[in-house]
């Protein structure tokens, strides 16, 4: 008879699952009140736009994926019938985006799709107190969303001074990858990506011919990891004039000191500086260390 | 008499049950292949869903770590002219985790990667898990003036941005991509052929795209004309 798993070895791991497992649970639902355009309000829970927790919408003509337990409230004006209707979403952090979504764009006409093609469904959907909710996104004025606090905040610029191949250094805020927050490599045939904020240091070589160049990434925990990005400058066929010379120019992108955006390809660059701001709990536990030794 | 009858049946029965007892052991034996395997001992099963798709290039992040603990990458890229998908892919979507918290990473055919977060796998139980993807594919008629492999893009559905690049084959070739909208754009300068499609990909569905060049076009137009 095979001996049970439960040797006193993982009975702390189950104790943790145990203990951590709804938490976990309860950051993955998403809850709010929902108020449509006749202002009716609707308490809502496992609330997802599209089947998912992401919202994707356009900032400045560029697109912008936002998970929901980063979003404090969200307002869509313009009418019912707008296609391209004004969204407002005020993120956890305070900063406010003001920017596009898109509805109702499956409004296509057969030719555009061939047959057995698909189409997007624009609603929004949840659970409530007397059953399941469909609403479509059209009808849709606002989104209050309600969060535990055990939901962390997560910061929504990144800080940093950026140094080209020339040797001459930016100070950087907001700083963006392709208007991600996070930094997209290869190691290989793997497609990897790391979040901005978790990176301290990124180096980029150099390579022969410059299409493809090599770039060490140093994690905030001290990781070393060796990767590499696209520096192609080749014009793809079907990239119109600003989207060629977005990839090209605007790899990162972010604002400077004095207030103008930046801009540099990855053609150009050479490191990548993150600030990190002092972590005032870790600051705290120095201090104590440094006066015990001092005692 | 009736005692010699009943001894037989008995004998006859537990000859039955013998025969019975090994086929059944050897089928258990040689059919295990059909089977899941168990879930090893002190570990759980992570099993993602992609209605349909049995294949995907993803890796799994434990969250107390921070470490990458699986990855499986079998979809060659989708700019390659030599993918293809085949009707008999094995279904790849399952991994056997120490019990934790995990993000499941899911790369797809463009930039966008769909990220899973806290998944919880239990010790001895299998979790399941949908991966939001569809798939669309493009037939493309473009006759003898350019074959059956063109390049295009794909962009986000305001052309702001391109997400990923394609390769249109003669074999069946579906590309994966976060549900969504999307618009893609082929263009052979040469010949001054452009075109942009738009494309919508909903989880489990395949979005069946058709382009076709002027010329293939033309007759279909003039045979309606004649009808």
């Amino acid at each position: 008879m095979p001996s049970l798993p439960l040797s006193p070895k993982w009975l702390p791991l189950c104790a943790a699952l145990l203990w951590g497992g709804p938490g976990a649970l309860r950051a993955a639902d998403i809850e709010g009140t929902v108020i449509d355009r006749q202002g009716v309000r609707h308490t809502v829970r496992n609330l997802e736009i599209r089947g998912s927790t992401t919202l994707e919408y356009y900032v400045a003509g560029k697109r912008r994926l936002m998970n929901m337990s980063r979003i404090e409230r969200l307002h869509i004006s313009g009418t019912a019938q707008d296609q391209e209707a004004p969204i407002t979403v005020t993120l956890r952090t305070g900063r406010v985006e003001a920017g596009t979504i898109i509805i109702s764009g499956g409004s296509t006409t057969q030719d555009d799709i061939g047959g057995g093609g698909s189409h997007v469904s624009d609603r929004l959907t949840g659970r409530t107190g007397l059953g399941p909710l469909f609403v479509p996104l059209s009808d849709v004025q606002e989104v209050l969303f309600v969060h535990s606090d055990d939901v962390p905040i997560v910061p929504d610029t990144v800080n940093g001074s950026i140094i080209d191949d020339r040797g001459k250094r930016f100070t950087v805020s907001d700083i963006r990858y392709r208007s991600d927050e996070a930094f997209r490599f290869r190691q290989g045939r793997k497609k990897r990506r790391v979040a901005l904020r978790h990176v301290v240091r990124l180096e980029f070589g150099d390579s022969p011919g410059g299409e493809i160049r090599p770039v060490t990434i140093t994690y905030k925990t001290g990781k070393v990891v060796q990767g590499e990005v696209d520096a192609s400058t080749v014009r793809l066929s079907g990239e119109v004039d600003h989207v060629y010379r977005s990839r090209i120019d605007s790899a990162f992108t972010g604002i400077r000191s004095s207030g103008g955006s930046f801009g540099i390809g990855l053609n150009r660059v050479k490191l990548v500086l993150v600030d990190h701001p002092a972590d005032p709990e870790a600051e705290d536990a120095e201090d104590g260390q440094q006066e015990a030794s001092d005692r | 008499m009736n005692g010699r009858v009943t001894l037989k049946m008995v004998v006859l029965a537990l000859v039955a049950i013998w025969i019975s007892a090994c086929a059944s052991t050897s089928g258990s034996g040689s059919g295990a292949a059909y089977l899941p395997p168990p879930i090893p001992e002190g570990q759980g099963r992570l099993s993602l869903q992609a209605a349909g798709i049995n294949q995907l290039n993803f890796y799994i992040v434990d969250d107390a770590t921070g470490e990458e603990v699986y990855e499986d990458m079998p979809r060659i890229s989708s700019r390659s002219p030599s993918a293809y998908d085949s009707g008999a892919e094995q279904n790849r979507l399952t991994a056997d985790l120490a019990p934790g918290t995990y993000t499941v990473i899911v790369n797809t055919d463009i930039d966008d990667d769909v990220v899973i977060d806290d998944v919880i796998v239990e010790m001895g139980q299998e979790k399941y898990v949908n991966v939001r993807v569809g798939r669309f594919q493009v037939h493309f008629q473009g006759g003898g003036q350019f074959g059956t492999q063109m390049p295009f893009l794909i962009f986000d559905w305001n052309m702001s941005t391109v997400l990923g690049r394609g390769m249109t084959s003669s074999e069946v070739r579906r590309f994966i991509v976060p549900e969504g909208r999307y618009k893609i754009r082929m263009e052979n300068s040469s010949s001054g052929f452009d075109i942009i499609k738009p494309v919508e990909v909903n989880y489990g569905r395949i979005t069946q795209v058709i382009i076709s060049t002027p010329s293939q076009e033309e007759p279909e137009q003039e045979q309606n004309q004649q009808n």
